[in-house]
């Protein structure tokens, strides 16, 4: 039985090196559950490697994290957790797996040995495929589909178990406008219709202003992590990153009202 | 001589047999290999379990029995190299290969005496493989295909996304080390069939011409198979009828179908599909 918790993540002083490079310092932070988080930064910063440790991908040389308040090495529960990893819409060549195999993928977490898929998994396939506006290129091969096209098969497979968290990584890259506007629109309805936590790494910043309920910057240790309403109003995150990216993520262009810099 | 005069002989049908026993294993084990861009790994295995026949030929042990261990340790040396001892995989399997090659020259050189029966270890001698050989190749093939049937989820998703299957449910440490030490004893009972020099081609050359060709990853392992045992046979066939080596003859067959596999993919664009999910 699943435990409730309202802490979905937890980082407690991380620290991450890869040699003598300082990837993360002293990062602790918690993101409670129905929270939209961007996570921005310079590049090296670090989004990545605090994701990847998040998840249980990267040991920390010291401090801790945790998934649904379980340490993150030791969690297990990975039907809760959707990731659509950093570089997904690379080129796979002729890796001969289809679109649809590859969503059918995010069905394994949720079973037990043997994790045999099945015909009836087949409706939960389609849906997560029309989700993701991908239903008319299900048996195309991976290596034969457009970047973008790639990126929403990857996202279909993170959504095909309404995981409690989902955690993307810089997802835009590959996507034309219009796409984009439709890939971040479908996310940015998970949190108020499914209580789905999501954790976005961007380097978009108009895109996290419109999108993220909460803020988190990286420089290697944690610049600002709080509200969105918080950070347009914070002086340390302009001297920080300059006024144009505030003015950015703070000017919604969707009627969300006056830039507060403007208005100071 | 025909087909039927040819199939009557006892030790004909023995290493038909076991050579598309082996050669449908090595296939099926070298789609994932080979879409993880460890090809060679075959060759290193190979390689180092030279040593191990070496041994087993000093000590009076049949030298497969005692390359199967060898080549299991050798695989283990390899996933401990790359992962704590920060070396890159190729770069581990060049030294754990040229580790058991000189420790094979160097048992051979000591011991003396034994030089025929290590030359039949390097390039195979599939028309002399024994009942208790026949019975390795039979387990090997039955484990492969238990395997891959049971975990065939798990391997497809480690195989794709590497180490990031982790947030797919997939323990990516302990099937990666079953799956090499499964690697180990499949390329030790292929010695028989094409021998340390060759058997790493039974791994590479059915799984890239079915990858010219499928269109989905059970089709994929379907026509490395089908390929597979195809080129056993009838590079046995070819041998006998023309008294060439039967290692070779086979891996001139698998290339010949690598070849036919790229031609087809070229001229008619078409690729073989299996249904995985209906609708």
């Amino acid at each position: 039985m699943r435990k409730t918790v309202t802490t979905v993540v937890r980082a407690e002083n991380l620290a991450v090196s890869y040699g003598a490079e300082r990837a993360l310092d002293s990062v602790s932070f918690s993101i409670r559950a129905g929270e939209f988080t961007a996570v921005m930064g310079p590049n090296g910063s670090g989004k990545t490697t605090l994701v990847r440790t998040l998840l249980g991908l990267e040991a920390p040389d010291s401090g801790s994290s945790s998934l649904f308040g379980e340490p993150s090495a030791e969690f297990s529960d990975w039907a809760r957790v959707g990731y659509l990893p950093q570089g997904k819409g690379a080129v796979y060549g002729n890796f001969p797996l289809t679109v649809r195999e590859i969503v059918a993928m995010g069905l394994l977490p949720a079973r037990k040995f043997p994790r045999f898929l099945s015909a009836g998994d087949g409706g939960a396939v389609r849906t997560a495929l029309e989700t993701a506006g991908i239903a008319g290129i299900a048996d195309r091969l991976i290596g034969e589909i457009s970047g973008g096209q790639q990126q929403r098969a990857f996202l279909a497979r993170a959504l095909i178990n309404n995981p409690e968290l989902l955690v993307l990584d810089e997802p835009g890259a590959a996507l034309d406008p219009l796409t984009r506007d439709n890939f971040y629109g479908t996310i940015a309805r998970l949190p108020a219709e499914k209580g789905t936590t999501v954790i976005l790494v961007t380097h978009d910043t108009a895109e996290a202003g419109r999108y993220a309920s909460h803020m988190l910057f990286l420089d290697s240790r944690v610049v600002f992590h709080g509200t969105r309403e918080d950070f347009c109003a914070s002086s340390e995150v302009e001297g920080y990153f300059g006024p144009f990216a505030q003015h950015v993520m703070c000017h919604r262009h969707d009627g969300g009202g006056p830039c507060p810099l403007r208005s100071s | 001589m025909s087909l039927a005069e040819f199939l009557s002989y006892g030790f004909v049908q023995r290493s038909l047999l076991a050579a598309a026993l082996i050669s449908a294993s090595c296939a099926a084990i070298g789609v994932f290999l080979v879409l993880r861009r460890m090809s060679l790994i075959g060759d290193g295995l190979a390689h180092a379990s030279f040593a191990g026949v070496a041994l087993g030929l000093l000590v009076g042990v049949n030298p497969l029995y005692a390359a199967v261990p060898f080549a299991m340790a050798c695989s283990y040396g390899i996933l401990r190299l790359s992962e704590k001892a920060k070396v890159f995989g190729d770069a581990a399997i060049g030294m754990t290969g040229a580790a058991g090659i000189a420790l094979g020259v160097a048992v051979s050189s000591l011991a003396g005496g034994f030089n025929t029966s290590l030359f039949s270890y390097l390039f195979g001698s599939v028309l002399a493989v024994s009942k208790g050989e026949l019975w390795l190749a039979a387990l090997c093939a039955a484990a492969v295909f238990s395997f891959i049937a049971l975990f065939y989820n798990e391997l497809v998703c480690a195989a794709f996304e590497g180490a990031q299957a982790r947030v797919l449910g997939v323990a990516t440490a302990p099937l990666n080390a079953a799956f090499i030490a499964l690697t180990a004893a499949v390329v030790v009972a292929g010695l028989r069939v094409s021998g340390v020099m060759l058997v790493s081609a039974l791994i590479v050359i059915p799984a890239s011409a079915a990858l010219q060709l499928a269109r989905g990853f059970k089709a994929a392992l379907a026509l490395a198979c089908s390929i597979a045992v195809f080129s056993a046979v009838a590079g046995i066939y070819v041998a006998f009828a023309s008294n060439l080596p039967a290692g070779a003859a086979i891996i001139f067959v698998n290339l010949a179908c690598f070849a036919a596999a790229v031609l087809c993919a070229r001229l008619s664009g078409r690729r073989v599909q299996l249904r995985v999910l209906h609708e």
